[in-house]
């Protein structure tokens, strides 16, 4: 997402957001992602030293409104397939964001999606996440926030995490006016 | 973005508050009001636009009409308690992080002197944007309707002082005169970005155009007004104004901006490439004078309960700048300017304004109509009244220049050379379809 055209979607906001109306940001974040490469995440248990289990920061460019505005819910939907190559076990595939991009893997994730795996099998792992907690929200009003994404494996196992969808949907209780 | 959106709020606002404002919120009388802001006799917009008027009697026994109007600002009460602690109020503190440019102009083009007893619902629908890495949407729902397709903009021709003195039907004066206009237009592509729901094209060009220009100077004026026909009853007037119009400054503007897509909607670190160009001109103060000549002419038609009236303004009003300089603007990645010419001509041309009215005023019951346009669309308005004893009843109906329908209603109660007015007027602001009302008080001297 790049700013200047954010301030071109936004600018509509003006003319209709002055009310009591939302802005509803329907961001499909997997676009991005995969745009970069970064949709897909190898894992390994257990883990080999050196061996990381995340990806390198991603940069996305979000709403940069600023603190008058209101987050009122960020709702993620999506789904991860793990498509296990050898052994049994489970993954745990975590999203984190933050607005420090050397903070995004220190603190908690935003969500977790974890899956059963077995030898040879892919397994789908939907999700939906109705509102994220109340301490994240306003991580998306600033004009950049950063995302990582961890799988951690349990059990003798390895495989690879595979992004498949990934939505946000952000609805700003507009203070402007 | 905040800078943006209410940067562009401010666009709205200002685009949409100044057909009303010049239609009808200058206006002071509740009587006028009540009628719908209809202009008698030598009341209103008729002596400024038809110089004929100046010769015809107020006939305060025909029209109602007061020697003195002293508007009551229920309004700034009201305001006052809505922001009581103006000096400190963050939204008109430009230093505050609450500062909200869009309030202080829309207080000020909506000056708080009438009190606000229906606000005008702004919208309230949700409005969605769909966002990937390359794709764009904006559903803007009912508010899309807001957008204009249209040419907007502000425009005003104004006489803000014209000092002199008269005798026998001839004055001499000097008047200042001031003339902006400020227009938008937005281009194919951005209409149907925003108003239509159409997602971003790969390699295209979203863009507006833009106009802007402010001129003023003084005037030294020679008119006359007289009747040339029949008796103070049944009379034909006539009147006419020569300007010999000195320029001393303006500024002018002209250029559409925008943007362009690239391969990718949100592809690389600059996914959009901004591009603009514009000329502007101007003569700035201490240059040489510009210089023009013009005139106003009107007639009026007194003929018992009957009175007509046609005035035009600024007849060939070209005003002739010898020093300006022009450049020109590009940005396209990176900017420059260019100094295109300096010390050359240019001309400039005031819009014409006309009036036409009628009035009909038979025992205690008055009925008129009035035209005007000031150059950007006619406002139109159809009122009357009715005294009753005491009391009088009053309703109007207006056009504005967005050919909206405005209505007024009112009333008055009137002791000896004393009157009170209440006159209601409905009114919608440049972000809603709704109408709100807002109740405008005077007191009259006769």
């Amino acid at each position: 997402m790049r700013a200047k055209w954010l301030c071109l979607v936004a600018l509509t906001a003006a003319a209709a957001g002055c009310g009591a109306g939302r802005a509803i940001f329907d961001i499909d974040v997997f676009s991005f992602l995969s745009a970069a490469n970064a949709d897909t995440l190898p894992y390994v248990g257990p883990l080999p030293p050196g061996v990381p289990d995340t990806i390198p920061v991603q940069t996305v460019r979000s709403l940069g409104i600023g603190s008058s505005s209101l987050v009122d819910t960020v709702r993620l939907s999506g789904a991860v397939d793990f498509v296990n190559s050898s052994g049994t076990g489970s993954v745990t595939f975590q999203v984190y964001f933050d607005t420090v991009k050397s903070m995004v893997y220190t603190g908690a994730p935003a969500f977790s999606v974890s899956g059963a795996v077995t030898p040879g099998v892919t397994t789908t792992s939907p999700f939906d996440i109705p509102d994220l907690p109340t301490a994240l929200k306003p991580l998306f009003l600033a004009s950049t926030v950063y995302v990582g994404i961890r799988a951690s494996a349990t059990g003798v196992i390895s495989g690879t995490a595979k992004l498949t969808a990934l939505r946000a949907r952000i609805v700003i209780q507009d203070k402007i006016l | 973005m905040r800078t943006f959106v209410l940067g562009f709020g401010l666009v709205v606002l200002v685009g949409g508050a100044a057909a009303p404002a010049a239609a009808q919120w200058l206006v002071t009388d509740a009587r006028r009001i009540g009628m719908g802001g209809l202009s008698l006799g030598r009341s209103g917009s008729l002596e400024r636009y038809n110089p004929a008027y100046r010769a015809v009697d107020a006939r305060a026994d025909r029209h109602g009409q007061a020697k003195l109007t002293i508007p009551i600002p229920l309004g700034i009460i009201q305001f006052l308690h809505d922001h009581p602690h103006l000096s400190s109020d963050p939204a008109f503190d430009p230093k505050s992080r609450g500062f909200n440019p869009i309030l202080v102009v829309n207080t000020i083009l909506n000056l708080p002197l009438y009190l606000e007893v229906k606000k005008a619902p702004t919208p309230t629908n949700d409005v969605a944007f769909v966002i990937g890495k390359d794709s764009l949407m904006v559903n803007l729902g009912l508010a899309a309707s807001l957008v204009p397709e249209d040419q907007f903009g502000i425009s005003g021709s104004s006489r803000p002082l014209s000092p002199g003195f008269g005798f026998k039907g001839f004055r001499v004066g000097v008047m200042g005169w001031l003339h902006d206009d400020v227009e938008f237009q937005l281009g194919d592509t951005l209409l149907g970005f925003l108003r239509d729901s159409q997602p971003a094209r790969h390699n295209t060009r979203y863009s507006a155009l833009v106009h802007g220009l402010v001129e003023g100077g003084f005037a030294p004026t020679v008119s006359y007004a007289a009747r040339i026909a029949g008796d103070s009853a049944h009379g034909f007037y006539a009147g006419g104004a020569v300007h010999y119009y000195v320029g001393v400054g303006y500024g002018r503007t002209d250029g559409d901006a925008g943007f362009i897509t690239g391969d990718t909607i949100f592809g690389g670190s600059n996914s959009v490439t901004p591009d603009g160009r514009t000329l502007t001109q101007y003569s700035k103060p201490g240059n040489t004078l510009g210089h023009g000549i013009g005139g106003d002419v009107g007639v009026a038609w007194v003929s018992g309960p009957i009175e007509i009236g046609v005035g035009v303004n600024d007849i060939g009003a070209t005003i002739t700048w010898p020093d300006t300089r022009l450049d020109s603007a590009f940005y396209h990645d990176s900017s420059y300017s260019v100094p295109v010419a300096n010390h050359v001509e240019t001309k400039t041309k005031l819009p014409v304004s006309y009036i036409a009215n009628l009035a009909y005023t038979v025992g205690n019951t008055t009925l008129g109509a009035d035209v005007l346009n000031t150059g950007r669309g006619s406002v139109v308005h159809v009122g009357g009244e009715q005294r009753i004893g005491l009391f009088a009843v009053r309703g109007g109906v207006a056009r504005d220049q967005r050919k909206r329908i405005e209505f007024g209603f009112g009333g008055g109660l009137r002791f000896g050379g004393l009157g009170l007015d209440v006159g209601f007027w409905t009114h919608t602001n440049s972000l809603s379809n709704e109408r709100g009302i807002t109740m405008a008080t005077s007191l009259s001297i006769y």
